[in-house]
This record gives C-alpha cells, sequence and structure tokens, in this order.
C-alpha cells in the first residue's frame, strides 16, 4: 500500500485509528466491495492488532455510514449510496468556500503556494478531493480540527462513489484551476470563494429545498 | 470518581449503548461528571448496570463529540471546558447555517417565516430576561427551523452533533467571554429580515456579521493549520 506523504503534524496514535483509516481507505478504493462481509477475525490478521481495537474500528465504520451491521449477516461494506454522496459534496462546497474566504487572506505564502503547486497535476475530480489534493490540502490549510472532522467524514462516501462508479463523478467543466491558484497565490478570499462556488454549484444536483423535484442520480 | 445515583433502569427497546451515551451525557452536561474527572470502565459498568461492550461504544462517540478525552496510554477523563472547541465548533456550525438560509431563501417554504419570528421572539424574550441559555436555545431553534428544512441528511447529521457538543458549553459554569446579547439578538433579526425579504446577499452579509467575532477569535487564537 503506498504510504501518503504526512501533512498532518505527527501525534500518538491509537491503534483503533489506524485500523480505521486502512478500512476505510480499503472501501473508498473498493478493494473492500459493496455488500461484502467484514470479518473481525479476519481483519485481525489483515491488520495485525488485537480484537478491541478492530472491534471499535468497525463500529465506527458503521458510525459514519460505511458499513452497515445487519442482524445475522454481522457487518457488511455499505451499498454504494449516490444520494448519500450528492449530499455530502453539496454541503462539501459550502464548507470549503465559507472557509477559505475566512482563511485564504491570512494563510502565509507557504501556505498559498502548497494549494497553488497541487493545482497544476489535477485531472480529475477525485484528485481534488483525495487525500493529499487540491482541497485535502487547503482544508489543512484553513486549520480548524472540527471542519477537518467533518470533512473527512464526507469524503469518504463522495469519494467511494466517484471511484467504484465513476458515472458519478463530476468533470471539470466549470472549475476555472488557474483562476483559483491565481485567487490562492493572491490571498483573495472573496475571489477563492467565487470560483469553487462556480464548480460546486455546477455539479451539486442536490435540490435546493425539499420543495424542487425529487433527487437527481446523478452528482 | 464521585458517581451520581444508580442510572440503571428498566430495559426498554433501546440499545444499551445509546442509554449508556444518555446517561454519560446528561451527567456531563448537568456537571455531575466535572471536568477532568477521570472515567474508569469498572465504576461505569456499576453505575450504569451494563458490561464493557456498550460503554466503550458510549465513551468513544463521547470522544468524538469532544466531551471527554481518550488517548493512548492515558486514563479517560471528562474533557476540560475548552473555549478553542466551542470557537471552531462554531464556526463549522455557521457554515451549516449559511447553507440553509441561502438555498431556504425564495423557496416559501410554508410555516418557515412563522417558525422563524416565534424563535425571534424568544430570542428576544432571553435577552430582556438576560437569560444566556434561553438565548442560545432560541438561536439553535431559528436555524434548526432551516436546516431541518433543506432535506440533506448529511447537513443535518452534522448539526445534529455540532449542536451536541455547542449545548455542553452553554452549562453554567462557561468561562468563555462574555457575549454582547443586544448585538445576538440583532444578528438574528437582521438575518430573519433578510428571509423575510427574500435578499440571500443581505442574509450572507446578515451571518458574516453574527460570525464575526467567531472567525476573530479563529484566526487569531484558534486556528491549527496542518501546515505552516
Amino acid at each position: 500500500m503506498p504510504i501518503p506523504k504526512p501533512t498532518r503534524p505527527a501525534k500518538r496514535l491509537l491503534l483503533r485509528d489506524v485500523v480505521f483509516a486502512k478500512l476505510r481507505d480499503a472501501i473508498v478504493s473498493g478493494e473492500l466491495q459493496p455488500g461484502e462481509t467484514i470479518s473481525e477475525s479476519e481483519v485481525e490478521s489483515w491488520a495485525n492488532a488485537s480484537r478491541t481495537p478492530v472491534r471499535e474500528a468497525i463500529d465506527r465504520l458503521a458510525a459514519v455510514g460505511l458499513t452497515d451491521v445487519l442482524p445475522q449477516r454481522g457487518t457488511l461494506v455499505a451499498e454504494l449510496d449516490p444520494q448519500r454522496a450528492s449530499s455530502s459534496f453539496s454541503l462539501l462546497g459550502e464548507l470549503l468556500a465559507v472557509s477559505s474566504r475566512i482563511v485564504v487572506p491570512v494563510a502565509t505564502a507557504t501556505q498559498r503556494d502548497a494549494v497553488a503547486r497541487r493545482t497544476r497535476s489535477v485531472r480529475s475530480a477525485a484528485q481534488l478531493v483525495a487525500t493529499d489534493g487540491v482541497f485535502d490540502v487547503l482544508v489543512g490549510v484553513i486549520g480548524n480540527p472540527r471542519l477537518r472532522q467533518a470533512w473527512d467524514e464526507l469524503v469518504p462516501h463522495v469519494l467511494r462513489t466517484w471511484t467504484i462508479a465513476p458515472e458519478h463523478a463530476p468533470t471539470l467543466d466549470e472549475l476555472d484551476l488557474d483562476g483559483f491558484a491565481a485567487a490562492v497565490t493572491d490571498g483573495d478570499g472573496d475571489r477563492t470563494e467565487a470560483v469553487l462556488r462556480r464548480w460546486f454549484d455546477a455539479h451539486d444536483a442536490h435540490p435546493r429545498t425539499v420543495l424542487d423535484a425529487p433527487a437527481q442520480e446523478t452528482i | 470518581m464521585p458517581l451520581p445515583g444508580s442510572a440503571a433502569q428498566p430495559a426498554g427497546r433501546t440499545f444499551l449503548r445509546d442509554r449508556a451515551y444518555d446517561a454519560l451525557f446528561q451527567a456531563i452536561q448537568t456537571s455531575q461528571l466535572v471536568p477532568g474527572e477521570v472515567l474508569r470502565d469498572d465504576e461505569l459498568m456499576e453505575w450504569l448496570g451494563m458490561s464493557r461492550t456498550p460503554i466503550r461504544h458510549a465513551l468513544i462517540r463521547l470522544a468524538e463529540s469532544g466531551l471527554i478525552e481518550m488517548s493512548a496510554g492515558r486514563q479517560t477523563t471528562v474533557a476540560e471546558l475548552a473555549p478553542e472547541r466551542t470557537n471552531r465548533a462554531l464556526f463549522v456550525s455557521g457554515i451549516c447555517n449559511e447553507y440553509a438560509v441561502v438555498r431556504l431563501i425564495g423557496s416559501d417554504a410554508p410555516g418557515v417565516a412563522d417558525e422563524l419570528a416565534t424563535q425571534r421572539a424568544e430570542v428576544a424574550a432571553g435577552v430582556e430576561a438576560g437569560d444566556g441559555p434561553r438565548i442560545a436555545r432560541g438561536i439553535g431553534a431559528f436555524f434548526d427551523v432551516l436546516t431541518n428544512r433543506i432535506g440533506n441528511p448529511e447537513l443535518e447529521r452534522q448539526v445534529r452533533r455540532i449542536d451536541a457538543e455547542l449545548a455542553r458549553f452553554l452549562a453554567p459554569g462557561d468561562s468563555t467571554t462574555p457575549i454582547d446579547t443586544e448585538w445576538l439578538r440583532r444578528g438574528v433579526e437582521s438575518v430573519h429580515d433578510a428571509f423575510v425579504a427574500d435578499d440571500p446577499d443581505a442574509a450572507r452579509a446578515a451571518l458574516r456579521e453574527l460570525y464575526a467575532p467567531t472567525h476573530r477569535d479563529f484566526l487569531e487564537r484558534f486556528r491549527e493549520p496542518e501546515i505552516d
């Protein structure tokens, strides 16, 4: 498994967090398929961990909606839920746009550069939201651990749907990547917000309100 | 640790883990369990009258909401009142509210304007009475009217959790800086006026104003970037 470059402060990791991250990444990448059974004993040997942290990690997967616990059948990888991915995507856009407006103007040159640099190699929507992708780094620059927590809960639903069912992934149409990089580099919060909103809004299929037409199938 | 009287109750249809969570949440909220207090599995098992597994479930959920601290090689304790947590949660809560307000403006959702007016009055009454928790509940309820109408389950999930995190800090004994309640009242009124006027730009501006102190404190004191 490729080891991601650490961008976050090193902190003492709990074994259950490590097991959780391994399982989450396997579900997001499709290595663990929707409907597949997750057996505690197999995870114990796969992750080389004991029963308690494995159980706690599996519980957390259920709490964030990546697994379902069914009576008589145990823990199964949740089926793909494009609706949930769509709701998550919609909220991610607001979280990123508003907090960028607030923080980009005070970010250091190094921080702005870290974000701008990553825009150069972007070829797909998945690369924007993936770990260490442009938006992930931007969330790190924003520097609100509570926002990070919400972001990390929402992103797996989006990324997993786009990976396993690429027809749901948005295109990069309406995304002005150069304009985005320039706005961030200039420390212009309002412009950064505007570029982000334009892309998220263009691909946000979540109904504007409950009174609108039924939700569409695609993101 | 001194524990409140027995919380064991006849088994209903709820999961044990949910009962454990509710009992612990209440005990923390009402300061029966105070910041810094050590939580030991065996004592909790006796107090709650259940086995370790549901209690561990509950503790993990409480830790995720920041109400308790669990870290490797250390005792589990009730989290200290931490202004940075309140500030960071308010920051996210404000964005969720902005999402809801802007999306509902102009939708003519039936009853929304009336429900907002009711909560606006509740906030005003809290200000008149100098009742902080009442003001806070009113503001929470004001925005819940909106977030509950959007039909985005992810938004509802996040808002529910953040409300739970923020509720703790409205309990007596919170040491965060005093808040200008008149100014809060005006903030809520501006958001409501913009909503009634179907003016999304004015609503965004009113929300920015309402959350300006949160943003200022965040940038000056509580921001913790992952890279320098």
